[in-house]
């Protein structure tokens, strides 16, 4: 056989190697792009699961706690306001007419302002209510409850043009803003209670600061479950939580997100 | 020169492999109805009778069956080239490519006319041919990469199977057809056998794949 023929079907067998071995590359790439994108979607969807059962214990935790405000309310201020107008009314029977007029324009106005407080108490018993008045009223409301009480004193600011974060992220946020709230309240003893919330174009803020006792950042790791709750359930909905705080200069939680229109 | 040696059974097993796929596609044919994998079975059989037919002698004119491996080529290029442009989502590549196709069958019938001729074995179209699946092919790999957005299995997809077999056939016979006209006429023995190897190993390839892509329809329905 001449040698260039021998030659030539060398280049044949090579070259068809050569294109072969492209083949399987090509194939492989494939299999291996393929198995990724299972392997992520999957982890997608394990997110989205984990998101949802999260979503489902915020909305029982603030059910839970709108439940406890309103049994205490019902206990601590209707009751008392209530039992107040009975006993006036049970004493007019001895009083002359003028005390009489009194004594039923004052029970008209503890009447009143029962009513009024049931009113407050309803708009709170459904968390829906964040869907239907947005973020920043719903907070306004509870800070206006707050003083109301007079337990705290608690100032609310809001910078930039409001706008919605979608329900799901505003009722987590508003129930990172519930927690807040409780700490500073149950366990900080705090007189003081700020929010800031900061709208910009593509990003979200909000601050919660209370003067209260405070803690050592350093118990973060050891306990407060809490707080890293806060911080797991801020990451859930793509944003970061920075508590900062140290023994006798009170807590300061702020969580932002940014930038919005990637989760919206 | 040496004296090429006789066709063994061995050298047919290709035909095994085209009559497995033939099979496969009559076996499956109601759950491909309404696919177009449902074409396949009149294309297999049509090249089950052309294969056997070569085996038999049957199309030997002047000692050379070659004017109906022109034919037969060309009607599996446009068969395959029109199933995979099927396949193609993507609207731009669907216009270029058909574009590709009617420009390779007008290429082919002016070559087997005035070219290559028609009593010789018309490798340029061949090859042109085979250029245009294997970017088919690709084409549709790629799209299997960037459309899919729900997990799937690709291993379960016939169109996976079908592009894979026909990737590999191509590939194989590539060097084979670009060398033919230069080799096929000095009766070297190595050829010979190099030959033989290909054919045996791309129809071997192919309708095995194929075979495969119609099983996938056993639960009835087409996946993917």
């Amino acid at each position: 056989m001449p040698q260039p023929d021998q030659g030539i079907i060398s280049v044949i067998v090579a070259g068809t190697v050569i294109l072969l071995l492209l083949a399987i590359f090509i194939i492989g790439f494939l299999f291996l792009y393929q198995r990724r994108h299972n392997k992520y979607h999957m982890e997608q969807e394990q997110l989205k699961a984990a998101f949802s059962q999260e979503l489902l214990k915020t909305q029982i935790e603030m059910q839970e706690q709108t439940l406890h405000y309103v049994s205490q309310e019902i206990h601590d201020n209707i009751t008392q306001v209530l039992s107040f107008v009975k006993l006036n009314l049970a004493l007019t029977g001895n009083l002359n007419e003028t005390d009489k007029a009194h004594k039923i324009d004052e029970s008209r106005k503890l009447v009143a302002q029962a009513i009024g407080d049931l009113r407050d108490l309803s708009k709170s018993l459904s968390f829906e209510h964040i869907a239907q008045l947005g973020l920043v009223k719903t907070i306004t409301i509870e800070v206006e409850r707050i003083n109301k009480s007079s337990i705290m004193d608690a100032v609310m600011d809001v910078n930039g043009q409001a706008f919605s974060l979608g329900d799901e992220r505003e009722l987590v946020i508003f129930r990172i803003f519930q927690e807040a709230l409780n700490n500073a309240l149950k366990h900080a003893g705090a007189k003081q209670f700020k929010i800031n919330l900061k709208y910009t174009e593509n990003s979200f803020q909000i601050t919660i600061a209370d003067d209260g006792a405070g803690f050592s950042i350093d118990n973060l790791t050891t306990g407060g479950s809490g707080l890293r709750n806060m911080q797991n359930r801020a990451a859930l909905i793509g944003g970061v939580a920075n508590i900062s705080s140290e023994p006798g200069k009170g807590c300061a939680i702020t969580i932002i997100i940014e930038p919005i229109a990637q989760h919206s | 020169m040496r004296i090429l040696p006789p066709m063994l059974w061995s050298d047919y097993l290709y035909f095994l492999f085209e009559l497995m796929a033939f099979i496969a596609a009559v076996v499956q044919w109601p759950k491909m109805k309404g696919t177009p994998y449902s074409y396949f079975m009149p294309f297999l059989f049509f090249i089950v009778v052309y294969e056997f037919g070569t085996i038999r002698n049957w199309f030997s004119i002047n000692h050379s069956n070659l004017w109906v491996a022109n034919i037969q080529m060309a009607i599996f290029f446009l068969f395959n080239a029109l199933f995979l442009l099927g396949e193609l989502k993507t609207p731009v590549f669907k216009k270029h490519l058909g574009a590709a196709i009617v420009f390779t069958i007008v290429f082919s019938i002016t070559n087997m006319a005035f070219f290559q001729g028609f009593w010789k074995l018309d490798t340029m179209s061949i090859l042109l041919q085979d250029v245009v699946l294997i970017v088919l092919c690709c084409l549709y790999f790629s799209e299997l990469m960037h459309y899919t957005l729900q997990p799937l299995s690709i291993i379960r997809l016939p169109g996976f199977w079908v592009n894979t077999g026909l990737l590999f056939f191509c590939i194989i016979t590539f060097m084979f057809f670009a060398s033919y006209t230069y080799m096929a006429y000095k009766n070297n023995y190595n050829y010979f056998l190099l030959f033989r190897g290909i054919a045996n190993s791309s129809n071997a390839i192919l309708y095995s794949c194929l075979a495969v892509a119609f099983l996938c329809f056993r639960k009835g329905v087409e996946p993917g």
